[in-house]
């Protein structure tokens, strides 16, 4: 058994006080998560909050035979994202900040604005699963397995939509606006 | 660093799709440009620290909750069973039962004795196919699933999926039309070989309890003499106007409110006295908007102190409803409507075998605006056991473009419509076996596939395909075809 497993299992046991570990090991990596779907710090303390709060909550319910733990904690940290933009819902119907349209505003942290409507105007083109799995992967670092239990797929169809996003945007995306981001990106 | 990175997410694809290795330049460079615009997060460290001290004060706060738990509280009742005299059994139940319900209003299954009903999700694993064959000894279709829903035959109700309601199905319309579904979504592949089933452990009454009452004398009967006695159900009366009726079901480990009908007359628009006159049926304009009828079921589940954890988002269909409303031209109008908190297992909706979710059905009647109904507040507790998986996409594909396991095909029908399915996401199908008189819920690991609407005719719209993934279950489609 991992020293996580083990962590776990004492948390589940009523031993709350290991529950710090599994604070310390993931803190930063969920903080991400809800930062890159939110952009704006003051959000991404917040949902950070709930998350973890909830996560100590219901750690009872973890079931390991289910999936990692890391997966049921982002998937919690998602599932928190998408509430919070649910209450925007009159303002936007959309779950992430990736599924903002040109034009529409929410806030968003100033030093990573413009680059960040770089992003959003060359992803444009991709479905809302295709741009999370892309931020998944390659900004969260997320192994494929993680990335399916999060989005409640099977692991090789998100192998599949990756290698298929890689494909259209190397196809599709115009070259002007990947030149684009290069430069600005230089 | 990058280089590394982009290094393995450039193998990683390769394996995926070999071709790609030919746009090996233009690749790394999306690549390589992605990580760039990843933004910059800086962490504050005193957020991290005082959120550190919260989560250390939560802890310290569950730790005295669980110093008065339910447990150590029916310890108590231990301790006295050695009393089983009328008067100290009664008190004692009384204060048990009366703990639950009628001792404080908020309080409804939490903090206080829980006699058995656990809400909280629970699994115990046991070993692979500990459960026999999940096929029924008939393949019947259960009676809280609703037979011919999935041939969309143009009857239907207005409740949420879940629970039956309303009118009209089991009844064969004169023009049945015929869904052909056809596969549009992504490749699919499936690598599991196992699936985790769970299977529902009914509540049970806790035996302290159910031993004071087997010692009771009533007068009229003296319940000792009944050598086997078990608690099975309590019914409970609120006896006021709008009060409630509660029955706690222990055996199936169940809970279910009905409006207690006396008192509720006037506002529901009851008549019994022949020469009363009826309200003028309800209008389109009187339904309410979603958010609101939401509302109504959230302040009663808030007052009652109703345990919705394991629950997700409410939703309605309320724009079925609006289309019975339409379709009757104003001579009636349906009186209540069905909120359904989705029941969600390990982050995962459960569906039943025609693809309706299964949850926590509350009913808000639109006449009053005030909750008369509340069904399936079912246990949590479940044992698990492993069972072969079926790989075989194409198995899984064909009986999905047939509408799922136990779509009944019609010989004759007046219309077929080819309808489009989409991409499956993995979800748990709720059956139930049938056996021997015994009926048991198992939950099975299934895909869903989403049925685009815009193709079905009708004011039932079926809106997804459920297959379950444990191949025993599969083979009720393979036997049938």
């Amino acid at each position: 058994m991992s020293a996580q497993e083990q962590i776990i299992k004492e948390c589940q046991k009523g031993n709350l006080d290991e529950f710090t570990e599994l604070y310390e090991q993931y803190f930063k990596k969920i903080y991400r998560f809800i930062y890159y779907k939110t952009h704006h710090q003051q959000t991404a303390e917040d949902l950070t909050s709930q998350v973890f709060i909830k996560t100590l909550e219901n750690i009872g319910r973890f079931n390991p035979r289910q999936g990692l733990f890391s997966s049921w904690l982002y998937r919690i940290a998602r599932n928190k994202v998408i509430d919070y933009y649910r209450t925007k819902k009159k303002e936007f119907d959309i779950t992430s900040f990736w599924d903002l349209k040109s034009g529409e505003k929410i806030d968003v942290d100033l030093e990573n604005k413009e680059k960040l409507e770089q992003v959003r105007q060359y992803l444009d083109k991709l479905k809302p699963e295709q741009k999370e799995i892309i931020v998944m992967r390659i900004w969260n670092s997320l192994s494929y397995q993680e990335i399916a239990e999060i989005l409640n797929k099977n692991e090789a169809n998100c192998k599949m939509i990756f290698s298929r996003t890689m494909r259209k945007l190397r196809e599709e995306i115009p070259l002007a606006l990947l030149i684009i981001l290069l430069i600005k990106n230089l | 660093m990058n280089k590394n990175k982009i290094k393995e997410i450039l193998e990683e694809l390769y394996l995926i799709d070999e071709s790609l290795k030919e746009h090996q330049v233009e690749l790394e460079k999306i690549i390589e440009k992605l990580l760039a615009a990843k933004p910059k997060v800086e962490i504050n460290e005193q957020f991290k620290q005082e959120l550190r001290r919260e989560l250390l004060a939560r802890i310290e706060e569950i730790k005295g909750q669980e110093s008065v738990s339910p447990n150590k509280f029916m310890n108590i009742f231990s301790f006295n069973r050695l009393s089983y005299a009328l008067v100290g059994g009664a008190l004692a139940i009384a204060l048990v039962i009366g703990g639950v319900y009628y001792a404080n209003q908020k309080g409804f299954l939490i903090g206080q004795p829980e006699l058995g009903l656990a809400i909280k999700f629970s699994t115990t694993a046991l070993s692979d196919e500990a459960f026999g064959s999940l096929k029924s000894e008939t393949q019947e279709v259960s009676t809280d699933e609703q037979l011919g829903i999935g041939n969309a035959t143009g009857v239907g109700s207005a409740v949420a999926p879940g629970k039956g309601g309303g009118g009209g199905f089991g009844i064969v319309p004169p023009d049945i039309t015929q869904y052909r579904y056809l596969y549009k979504g992504e490749d699919l592949v499936l690598e599991q070989d196992k699936v985790e089933v769970l299977k529902r452990e009914k509540g049970i009454a806790s035996s302290e309890i159910t031993n004071l009452i087997r010692n009771m004398n009533f007068g009229m009967v003296d319940l000792s003499s009944f050598a086997n006695a078990r608690l099975d159900s309590v019914n409970f009366i609120d006896d006021k106007d709008f009060g409630y009726a509660v029955f706690v079901n222990f055996s199936e480990g169940t809970i279910s409110i009905n409006y207690n009908m006396w008192g509720w007359q006037e506002v529901l628009g009851m008549c019994f006295d022949p020469g009363c006159v009826r309200p003028e049926p309800l209008k389109e304009s009187d339904i309410p908007s979603e958010e609101k009828i939401i509302e109504v079921a959230d302040n009663f589940i808030g007052d009652y102190g109703i345990k919705i954890d394991n629950y997700g988002q409410p939703e309605t269909r309320r724009d079925q409803l609006i289309e019975q409303f339409r379709g009757a031209g104003g001579a009636y109008g349906p009186e209540n409507i069905q909120v359904i908190y989705p029941l969600m297992i390990n982050g995962q909706y459960v569906y039943d075998q025609w693809g309706n979710e299964v949850g926590l059905n509350v009913d808000v009647n639109l006449r009053a605006m005030r909750v008369t109904g509340l069904y399936n507040l079912t246990t949590q507790n479940y044992q698990s056991s492993m069972y072969q998986a079926e790989t075989d996409v194409n198995k899984i594909l064909e009986a999905a473009e047939k509408g799922g396991i136990n779509q009944q095909v019609f010989d004759s029908v007046s219309k077929t419509i080819s309808v489009e399915i989409g991409t499956p996401s993995l979800a748990y199908m709720k059956v139930w076996k049938h056996e021997q008189g015994q009926s048991d819920e198992f939950l099975t690991p299934a895909l869903v596939f989403p049925i685009d609407n815009s193709q079905q005719e009708g004011t039932y719209k079926r809106e997804r395909i459920i297959i379950p993934l444990a191949k025993d279950l599969l083979e009720t489609f393979e036997d049938r075809n």
